[in-house]
């Protein structure tokens, strides 16, 4: 587009707010010359803008000399702080030769430095610590130990075994509790009471009835009457003279809880296995420490073949004496001088004489 | 960390963090257990702490505690600026030191921290900004303002003598 007299407002407006190229200013510069008319127009249009020379006119020395004076006290703050570099440093040193302002700013800001205090605290040997080294066990202590806990499981198991066992003596028919039953020596009973009842020597506490005694892991023969039945130690049970009945009780804690009342032990099978020394028959609730002092105590029943029906129960089985003899004639047990047989059956070892083995 | 390098830094650096504390609080009590606190706190994490930079770690731990003991205590001021107290008159017997110590606890918590820091125990800002939770700018920032609000109190003092 080129300027000429119907468009030269609009050249002269771009030309004033300086949106022209240098190209297109000349032109316009040019079409001024051709048209003197138009001279004062564009001279009144060139006027209206703004002259920036007025802002320079300014004096903003004031300002400079704050700036100047801001500057050395943040470095007398520096400085105090010991925050600045060896060219600032030696910066600072000229201002402050040259500054009277600068050190007494500087003398005043001296004063602020704390001085060195020292405050001890109390009882620092208290905040003193140690670590707890980790103990380290060797692997054969371990393996000792293990050892030795199972040496004392199998003493324990063979101690076990060996206890619990009942001696039938043809001669006395007496019934030995082992060394574990504990009785209450504190109350000596010597109790007689009818037939087919018993009496508990030196062990106080319980005076069972036939039921009671069947319920109750309780071990006795029918019909022995002319067995004298005594206590071997101080801890047996004994029956009378005229008692028909054997009792075997093992533990004083059990004995006790019969007489307030009667515990329920489960069956044991009272099976005929000479073999089976270690047939629990009831007295699993033996404690072990107890089990462990059973070394002389055998539970032992003597029978003698009197020719009558009599009946014997081990860990409440019920057992026929005459079967019994019939069972021993049977399998013609071998015969003694004596003519006394033994037989273990779930730790009663039962001794029996007859002359008809 | 070890053993001994923890027993070293409480008999190199518990008297330290108790000035700052107790300096702050000017209660003994609450700064021996915060003391207390602080090292038992390094003693959990030694592992995590290296030796070098134990001092540091005491410092920080000793200083948000004290910042904890303060927000709970609601005795801490967020003003940074410092604030004259009109009703104080200068006595002539008091000593420059109880001056300063006076001109001292007219900071905020936060600046009287920060002189601490550097006057006792020499920090650069970088380090003391570490310890504070604050930037280099703001911990220079802070520490001028709080001097030059020294400055004044101290030289007012002076004047009026």
């Amino acid at each position: 587009m080129m300027i000429n007299l119907q468009n030269y407002e609009e050249w002269f407006l771009l030309y004033t707010d300086n949106e022209l190229t240098p190209v297109q200013k000349k032109m316009v510069e040019a079409f001024v010359v051709q048209h003197p008319a138009l001279q004062d127009e564009f001279d009144l249009l060139k006027n209206t803008v703004l002259d920036d020379g007025i802002i320079k006119e300014n004096d903003w020395e004031f300002l400079l000399q704050k700036e100047a004076s801001a500057d050395w006290k943040e470095k007398a703050l520096l400085d105090l702080d010991g925050e600045l570099d060896e060219k600032q440093q030696q910066e600072w040193k000229n201002i402050l030769q040259e500054n009277n302002d600068a050190q007494a700013f500087h003398s005043s800001l001296l004063l602020t430095k704390l001085p060195i205090e020292t405050i001890e605290y109390p009882d620092k040997e208290r905040l003193l610590r140690k670590e707890r080294k980790p103990v380290i066990i060797p692997i054969w202590l371990r393996y000792v130990s293990v050892a030795a806990v199972l040496t004392g499981i199998a003493w324990f198991a063979w101690n076990s075994s060996i206890s619990n066992k009942i001696d039938i003596n043809p001669t006395t028919a007496f019934v030995a509790p082992p060394h574990s039953t504990i009785l209450d020596t504190s109350k000596p009973i010597v109790q007689t009471q009818k037939q087919n009842d018993f009496s508990v020597h030196k062990s106080g506490k319980a005076i069972l009835d036939k039921e009671d005694r069947k319920e109750n892991n309780v071990v006795y023969s029918d019909k022995l009457e002319s067995k004298k039945e005594e206590i071997l130690d101080e801890n047996m049970v004994q029956t009378s003279n005229t008692n028909k009945e054997i009792i075997v009780k093992k533990d004083i804690a059990r004995i006790e809880n019969l007489t307030v009342k009667p515990t329920v032990i489960p069956v044991v099978a009272g099976t005929i296995d000479p073999k089976t020394t270690a047939v629990n028959i009831g007295f699993a609730n033996v404690e072990a420490s107890k089990v462990n002092a059973l070394r002389s105590g055998k539970r032992m029943v003597a029978l003698e073949d009197s020719g009558n029906d009599s009946k014997m129960f081990i860990a409440n089985t019920e057992i026929n004496t005459q079967k019994l003899f019939g069972w021993l004639k049977k399998n013609k047990f071998g015969k003694s001088k004596e003519n006394t047989k033994k037989l273990e059956i779930a730790n009663f070892e039962i001794t029996v004489k007859t002359n008809q083995l | 960390m070890t053993e001994k390098d923890y027993n070293d830094c409480v008999r190199q650096y518990a008297d330290n963090v108790f000035r700052f504390i107790v300096k702050n609080l000017r209660q003994e009590d609450n700064a021996r257990d915060i003391v207390q606190s602080s090292f038992e706190k390094l003693w959990i994490n030694r592992a995590q702490v290296e030796s070098e930079k134990s001092k540091s770690y005491l410092f920080t731990i000793a200083y948000r505690l004290m910042i904890d003991f303060l927000r709970k205590n609601n005795k801490m001021s967020l003003v940074q600026d410092f604030e004259q107290d009109k009703r104080t008159t200068y006595q002539p017997d008091k000593q420059l030191k109880k001056v300063l110590d006076d001109a001292l606890q007219r900071l905020s918590e936060i600046q009287r921290s920060l002189v601490l820091l550097k006057d006792y125990e020499g920090y650069s800002y970088e380090e003391i900004g570490r310890i504070t939770n604050l930037s280099d700018s703001q911990v220079k920032v802070y520490l001028h303002r709080a001097r030059l609000a020294m400055r004044e109190y101290l030289v007012g003092v002076h004047y009026v003598l």
